[in-house]
């Protein structure tokens, strides 16, 4: 019974990275989610709108702000929200072109399911490969690509010194950690909050729950869309900007890819459609890929993942907190 | 309108006639500028197969930069035989990508020889092929033990392996180091995970109890989890078996963890990425290498690339010796009479084989193959190998494995 001493010794620290990475997947989940409650559609060029989000940290802090040292008190304060912000603004900026280049025009025609699966894994690809090529030395047809990505990975300045905030059970909280998790915590209140209180977020659980009735009402389906997209692009740069934080992760063409795919597994895992199920599927996810390690060792991670995917699934057809978007 | 399409294609093509006998004179300035006496120069083309982008390309950028660096000093030679095409096959370093490079090289009609592959999960993937082929392929950089057990004519190795550096990594952290209580974890590849199996079975040899062996994918990005397993085993030293990108983000959170234990991995570390993405946490690591980075090449390297060298110069002293060796193998071939490209592998191999008998002294080391595995042949392997720590970001020696009182008995 070694592996199951481990997991008691363990318990405390897994439980704090499987927080803090479990927070991130929630709320890259949730572009998922919102998107399938709104469209029934699986956008899978999400995982891009992520990776945007890294370029732009990088560029925030290598190219706008030079930040060659790590800073404190009101200058981090101003580091982090540089980053934060035009993160969020240039991902959202990108989930809402890829709706009106990738989905759009099929969504006007009236195109099969299956179209837009095509053209969200074309999306993801385009978006990918334009990036790879962006390295300043390729063109396309008359423009010279600016010099933005490139095939390998760059390195982010750091703007934060690690220190301990506290100390739970002999395991202590990193500063990087706990700006995750609250930071998380917050977005995830106040999204619930939008979609549950405001007109507009009434207008997508209505445009979730029958699209049609819902434009008869009176709804704008075209400016629910629009917003939703939106939404979900400023979680998953808000997650890109905190990923770089916390991991201290170079950008990267291909980073969105693994957080992508396990937050599309956290979404159905919490019940794809629904938000908070988004929120609990993240963490839960999250939270087992850490405990693995301990028990089974770090080899087993996915797997374990995908066993507590399949269990779920089995017992819960629609995912922990069911399928039900428009309440 | 059909007329006037017509014009213009005809116009095109006279267009484009010129262009081409303009370089064709070019080509023929280029001959007869270049010496007295006229050789005629054998068109032929070597390979390079290697991560040219991706993560991991510091690893493979110097030891590409070294070969091409030779070639052009062969191709500028005027009693050189022959014209020697480098071209590049990038892989990114995975044995995924490799397939297609490996068939656009094999289907090449001038290809003589390969550079590489320059990681050893590639090679594994692309030797039936090259050999299959009769085409000599000689790796500068990859180190997997499993390599010369595939019985592969057409293949050799320019540096020492992972027994070696397993072996002589265990005893380093044991006697050097002082490490009591060891972690070992990999990237599960085709080099990390029997690397990281050697070092765990050297170091338990010299009374390191091994308090955690794990294995956790290559290109993840979160490490915690691996992190908060290794300091909860109590361990004071942490040896990685993978590559630069990956070690780099384990470095860099696991200082941010506070684990204060050594850390070390081998030469698939050992690059500009590593220190430049690891920054200040890569203080204090330790690292080996089948090469000495600051042998005499590196100087020449550096002049020649500027700032386009990497600051790290892993490999590009071999990446030259093997294009020397090339070259020597295409001299001997067409001095022997070979014409075609296939009678010129035949002839590198010749050559390469009877090195045995006559090594042949590169800027790195001398260099004879083993008649039965192609392996490097060294009277003492652990002469061929080299550490180093980071020391105010730099890679700083720490000195030759002989030197410091290790010693294989294989």
């Amino acid at each position: 019974m070694e592996f199951f001493s481990n997991f008691v010794d363990q318990f405390w620290p897994q439980t704090r990275n499987g927080l803090t990475l479990g927070s991130i997947y929630a709320m890259i989940a949730l572009g998922y989610t919102m998107v399938y409650g709104v469209l029934q559609l699986i956008n899978f060029a999400h995982s891009e709108v992520f990776m945007v989000s890294t370029f732009t940290t990088l560029f925030a802090y290598r190219d706008w702000f030079n930040v060659v040292a790590p800073a404190s008190g009101v200058g981090l304060l101003v580091l982090l929200m540089g980053g934060l912000i035009p993160a969020m603004i240039f991902s959202a900026v990108l989930a809402v072109l890829i709706e009106r280049f990738a989905y759009r025009p099929l969504r006007k025609r009236g195109a099969p399911r299956l179209s837009f699966l095509i053209s969200a894994i074309g999306a993801s690809f385009f978006i990918q490969y334009l990036f790879v090529l962006m390295d300043g030395q390729h063109s396309l047809i008359f423009f010279d690509l600016p010099n933005i990505a490139g095939p390998s990975p760059q390195t982010v300045p750091t703007v934060m010194e690690t220190s301990t905030v506290f100390t739970v059970f002999d395991t202590p909280f990193s500063n990087k950690r706990v700006i995750v998790i609250l930071a998380a915590a917050l977005m995830l209140f106040v999204l619930d909050r939008f979609v549950r209180q405001t007109k507009m977020g009434r207008g997508i659980r209505a445009v979730a729950q029958d699209a049609e009735a819902a434009s008869m009402m009176g709804v704008d389906i075209n400016r629910v869309i629009v917003v939703t997209f939106a939404v979900g692009g400023l979680m998953a740069g808000a997650a890109g900007f905190l990923y770089i934080l916390v991991l201290g992760v170079p950008a990267f063409w291909f980073i969105g890819f693994l957080p992508g795919i396990k937050a599309f597994t956290a979404a159905v895992l919490g019940g794809i459609g629904n938000i908070r199920g988004a929120m609990v599927g993240g963490l839960l996810l999250g939270l087992v890929e850490a405990y693995s390690v301990p028990l089974f060792g770090a080899e087993w991670t996915d797997v374990t993942a995908f066993v507590v995917l399949v269990l779920v699934l089995l017992f819960r057809p629609t995912g922990i907190m069911g399928e039900e978007v428009g309440s | 309108m059909k007329r006037s399409k017509w014009k213009v294609l005809l116009a095109l093509l006279a267009a484009l006639s010129l262009v081409a006998a303009a370089c064709g004179g070019d080509d023929g300035d280029g001959d007869t500028g270049g010496g007295g006496e006229e050789v005629e120069k054998v068109p032929v083309s070597v390979y390079f197969q290697g991560a040219l982008t991706g993560p991991y390309n510091y690893l493979v950028i110097p030891s590409f930069q070294g070969a091409q660096l030779r070639f052009d000093e062969l191709n500028e030679d005027p009693e050189f035989p022959a014209e020697i095409t480098f071209k590049e096959g990038d892989t990114q370093g995975s044995p995924d990508n490799a397939p297609p490079v490996v068939e656009e090289a094999a289907s090449d009609t001038e290809t003589v020889a390969v550079v590489g592959p320059a990681f050893s999960g590639e090679s594994a993937v692309s030797g039936d092929t090259y050999n299959d082929s009769a085409i000599p392929f000689i790796s500068p950089s990859a180190t997997g033990v499993a390599l010369a057990e595939e019985d592969w004519d057409y293949w050799y190795r320019a540096i020492g392996n992972d027994a070696g550096q397993g072996g002589l990594g265990g005893q380093y952290l044991a006697k050097e180091i002082g490490a009591t209580k060891l972690f070992v974890a990999d990237d599960k590849s085709e080099y990390g995970q029997p690397l990281g199996d050697a070092v765990a079975e050297a170091a338990e040899a010299e009374g390191v109890e091994i308090v955690g062996r794990q294995g956790a994918a290559a290109g993840a990005d979160d490490y915690s989890a691996l992190i908060s397993d290794v300091q909860a085993s109590g361990a004071d030293a942490f040896y990685f078996g993978g590559y630069d990108a990956d070690f780099a983000k384990i470095v860099k959170q696991a200082v941010e963890a506070g684990f204060e234990g050594t850390m070390m991995s081998g030469d698939g570390s050992v690059s500009d990425t590593f220190i430049e993405s690891a920054g200040d946490s890569a203080e204090g690591v330790n690292l080996s290498i089948p090469s000495d980075l600051g042998g005499d090449f590196a100087e020449q390297y550096n002049s020649e690339y500027g700032g386009e060298a990497s600051t790290v110069p892993v490999y590009a002293a071999e990446g030259y010796d093997v294009a020397s060796l090339i070259g020597e193998g295409i001299k001997s071939a067409i001095e022997g009479g070979a014409e075609d490209a296939e009678t010129i592998r035949e002839g590198i191999k010749e050559y390469l084989d009877g090195l045995v008998d006559a090594p042949f002294e590169g800027v790195a080391k001398s260099y004879a193959f083993d008649p039965e595995t192609h392996e490097l042949a060294a009277e003492d392997v652990a002469e061929l190998f080299f550490f180093y720590e980071v020391k105010s970001g730099e890679m700083t020696e720490v000195g030759n494995a002989v030197d410091l009182g290790l010693s294989l008995e294989l």
